[in-house]
C-alpha cells in the first residue's frame, strides 16, 4: 500500500496540561506513570485524566489539541475524515444539551472553526475504534474516495465511564500492571490522537487485520483464537522476521492479558517478539488507544527503541512473554505489530514501520 | 468481484419483511399479536417472534441490540456454513442513546448497573450478532448522520468488490425513545433496523460501484422516506429493490453523499 502516515499528533494528560507526541515519547521512555486518584471520577482507583474543572466538551478539546499538531500537513486536495470514539461527546448530552454523543464531535469541531469535508464519518467499535478508524481511512484513500485522510481518535474519561468499569469490577485499585502475574485490572485514561494519510513515501501501515471472537459480549475469547485470526490476517504478505516488537493491548486485566499471550504464542510459537504496553503509563484511553498505540509503534519501529512497560515486574509461566520493562530496550529498526481488543469481541492487528 | 444480495430483512414501524432464498414474507404487527406502539415507536420485541428456541438473553439486551439481533435472525438461514469470513458493517446514528440514559439514572442513584453498562457502546449489537451466528470476520460500525445505514450498505458493497470479505452482513439500526426525544422535541420515538447479506457469489440482485463524498450526476435520488435518524432512505431503497428497478441511486444528507448501482 503506497500510503504514508505523513503527520501524527497526540493529546495526553500530563499534570494539568496536555502533552504532544515528543512529551509522550519521553514519558514512556522514562517509565513514568501519569496514573493518579481523581476525586471527580468518584473512585479511589487511579486513572489518567486532566485536572478537575477542565471544561467540557472535553473529548472535542482533546481532539482539537491533537488535530492542531497535524492540520497544517493535511493536503488541500479531497480529504476524508474518520473520527474514532467509543462515547463521543457524552457530557454535554448528559447535562441536557447538545446533540447525541457520536455526532456531537464533528459538530463541536466545526464550532471550533475546523472545516470538515463532506466525506466524514465516525467509527465506534469499542476499544478497537482508533485502530479500526485507521483501517477505514487507509481504505478510503486506497480506493480513491479521497486523496488524503485525516484519522482522529478521541475519548474523554468521565464519571459515567469510570464508574461503569468499576461496576464491572474491571478497574485496578492500585494501578494497572500489564502482563504482570499479580495484575488485577485496568486503569482508565483519556487522550486523543491524529494521523494524516497521503500517497507517497514514508512510514506506513504494512498490514492490517480484524476479527470478532464471536464468543462473549464483555470478555475475551480465552484461547486467543479471535485475536490470532486478526494477527494472521495482518501478517499476510508481511515478512514475520522483520517484526521487532509487539505493542500489546495490555489492559492489565487477568483475562485480556492471558488471552493476548495465548494469541501471540499461537501465531509466533514459543518465542514471540518482545512485547510492551503503554497503559501502565497513561491508562486505557478506550477509543483513542488504538491510534495512539499505532503512533507509538511507528516511533519504536523507526527509532529502534522499545519503551518499558510500566507496572510490569514478573510475568506468568504459562505462555511466557518477553515483556520489556524497567528500562528501554534497543532493537534494530523494523516492523512493529500493534494489537487491540474490545467489548463485543472486536480484535484488530496493525503492522507499522518505515517505508519499504 | 461483484456483490450479490443474498438476503434482506427489516423491522420498521410499519411491520416486518424478509426476503430469503427468493421467498418474500411480510408480517404485520397485528399478525404477531401486538400492534401497540411502545415508548420506542414499535411494539416491544419478543424473542418468540424470532427464535424457535427460548432465548433468555434477548430480554436482557438494550433496545438497539434487540432490534438488530432480531433483524439478523430473520435472514440467518441464508448465512454460509463457514462463518469465519463473514464480515459485519453496521450503521447507526443514535447508537446506544437509550441505554446510556438508563445507565446514567442508575449511576446518579448511586448504584451503577453493570448489566446496563456493557450495552453502553454502540457496537455491542455487532458483538451480539457475532455471538449468535458465530461470525468471526472483520467488523466495523459507522455513524454518518442520517446516511449511516446507506453508508454501511455501501461500505459492505465496497468490501465485496475489493475482495476484503466473501460475505458481509450489513445492519442499519436505530432505537429512539425518551432519550432521543429529550435531545429535541422533534425527535419522535421510532425504532427500525434493516439487514442485508451480501456475497461475492450468488444469484441475487447485484449491487455495485459504491461511491462516497461526491454527488452522483444522473443518479436516481433516494427520497428520505418515512424512516428517521440513521435509516434515511432505506425504505425507499427497499421499494426500489423489490420492484426490480435498476440503475444508480444516490442519497444525500448533512452534506454527505452515498451512491451505488442496483442491478
Amino acid at each position: 500500500m503506497d500510503i504514508a502516515i505523513i503527520a501524527t499528533g497526540v493529546a495526553v494528560p500530563h499534570g494539568d496540561a496536555m502533552s504532544p507526541s515528543d512529551d509522550l515519547w519521553s514519558m514512556l521512555l522514562g517509565g513514568q506513570s501519569q496514573l493518579r486518584v481523581h476525586a471527580h471520577l468518584g473512585l479511589d482507583s487511579p486513572a489518567c485524566t486532566l485536572a478537575e474543572g477542565f471544561a467540557a466538551p472535553r473529548a472535542t478539546a482533546l481532539a482539537h489539541h491533537a488535530l492542531r499538531q497535524v492540520i497544517r500537513d493535511l493536503p488541500p486536495e479531497r480529504a476524508a475524515v474518520v473520527i474514532a470514539t467509543t462515547k463521543g461527546e457524552l457530557e454535554p448530552w448528559l447535562a441536557g444539551h447538545g446533540t447525541d454523543g457520536l455526532n456531537a464531535l464533528a459538530q463541536q469541531l466545526a464550532d471550533m472553526g475546523v472545516k470538515l469535508p463532506p466525506l466524514c464519518r465516525v467509527v465506534s467499535n469499542a476499544c478497537v475504534s482508533g485502530a479500526q478508524a485507521l483501517i477505514e481511512g487507509l481504505e478510503l484513500v486506497a480506493d480513491g474516495d479521497a486523496d488524503a485522510g485525516l484519522v482522529l481518535a478521541t475519548d474523554a474519561l468521565t464519571p459515567f465511564v469510570a464508574q461503569g468499569f468499576h461496576s464491572l469490577q474491571g478497574d485496578s485499585p492500585t494501578g494497572t500492571r500489564p502482563f504482570d502475574a499479580t495484575r488485577d485490572g485496568l486503569s482508565l485514561g483519556e487522550s486523543a490522537a491524529a494521523v494524516v494519510l497521503a500517497r507517497g513515501p514514508g512510514p506506513r501501515v504494512h498490514g492490517y487485520g480484524a476479527s470478532n471472537d464471536a464468543n462473549h459480549i464483555s470478555g475475551p475469547d480465552r484461547d486467543g483464537g479471535g485475536l490470532a485470526l486478526a494477527i494472521e490476517r495482518a501478517l499476510a504478505g508481511v515478512d514475520r522476521s522483520r517484526i521487532v516488537a509487539i505493542c500489546a493491548h495490555g489492559t492489565g486485566t487477568v483475562y485480556n492479558d492471558a488471552m493476548e499471550a495465548r494469541a501471540f504464542h499461537r501465531v509466533f510459537g514459543s518465542k514471540p517478539p518482545p512485547v510492551f504496553g503503554i497503559k501502565g503509563s497513561i491508562g486505557h484511553t478506550l477509543g483513542a488507544a488504538g491510534l495512539l498505540e499505532v503512533i507509538v509503534s511507528l516511533r519504536v519501529a523507526t527509532e529502534g527503541v522499545i519503551p518499558p512497560t510500566v507496572g510490569y515486574e514478573k510475568g506468568e509461566s504459562e505462555h511466557p512473554l518477553d515483556v520489556v520493562h524497567g528500562k528501554p530496550r534497543k532493537v534494530k529498526p523494523g516492523l512493529v505489530l500493534t494489537t487491540n481488543s474490545g467489548f463485543g469481541g472486536m480484535n484488530t492487528a496493525i503492522v507499522v514501520g518505515g517505508g519499504p | 468481484m461483484t456483490a450479490h444480495l443474498l438476503a434482506y430483512a427489516r423491522i420498521f414501524p410499519s411491520g416486518l419483511l424478509s426476503w430469503v432464498g427468493g421467498d418474500l414474507t411480510r408480517t404485520s404487527w397485528r399478525q404477531l399479536g401486538d400492534d401497540t406502539r411502545g415508548p420506542l415507536g414499535i411494539p416491544a420485541l419478543k424473542a418468540r417472534w424470532f427464535f424457535e428456541q427460548p432465548h433468555p438473553k434477548f430480554g436482557r439486551m438494550d433496545p438497539l441490540c434487540k432490534i438488530a439481533v432480531a433483524a439478523s435472525q430473520m435472514l440467518a438461514r441464508a448465512l454460509p456454513d463457514d462463518r469465519d469470513e463473514v464480515a459485519q458493517v453496521g450503521g447507526t446514528m443514535l447508537g446506544c442513546l437509550e441505554v446510556d440514559a438508563q445507565f446514567e439514572q442508575t449511576r446518579l442513584a448511586g448504584n451503577p448497573s453493570p448489566a446496563l453498562f456493557v450495552y453502553t457502546l454502540p457496537s455491542m449489537f455487532q458483538g451480539e450478532v457475532a455471538i449468535l451466528h458465530k461470525l468471526r470476520g472483520r467488523c466495523t460500525l459507522l455513524s454518518a448522520g442520517p446516511l449511516s445505514g446507506l453508508t454501511a450498505l455501501a461500505t459492505a458493497i465496497r468490501w465485496i468488490e475489493k475482495g476484503r470479505a466473501t460475505h458481509v452482513l450489513a445492519i442499519a439500526a436505530d432505537a429512539a425513545g425518551a432519550a432521543a426525544h429529550a435531545l429535541t422535541p422533534d425527535n419522535k420515538p421510532q425504532s427500525a433496523a434493516a439487514a442485508w447479506l451480501l456475497s461475492a457469489q450468488g444469484e441475487g440482485p447485484i449491487l455495485s460501484d459504491a461511491q462516497f463524498g461526491v454527488a452522483a450526476d444522473g443518479a436516481r435520488e433516494l427520497k428520505p422516506g418515512d424512516l428517521r435518524y440513521g435509516l434515511r432512505g432505506i425504505d425507499t431503497l427497499e421499494a426500489l429493490l423489490l420492484s426490480g428497478e435498476t440503475g444508480r441511486v444516490h442519497a444525500q444528507g448533512d452534506g454527505r453523499n452515498v451512491s451505488f448501482v442496483v442491478g
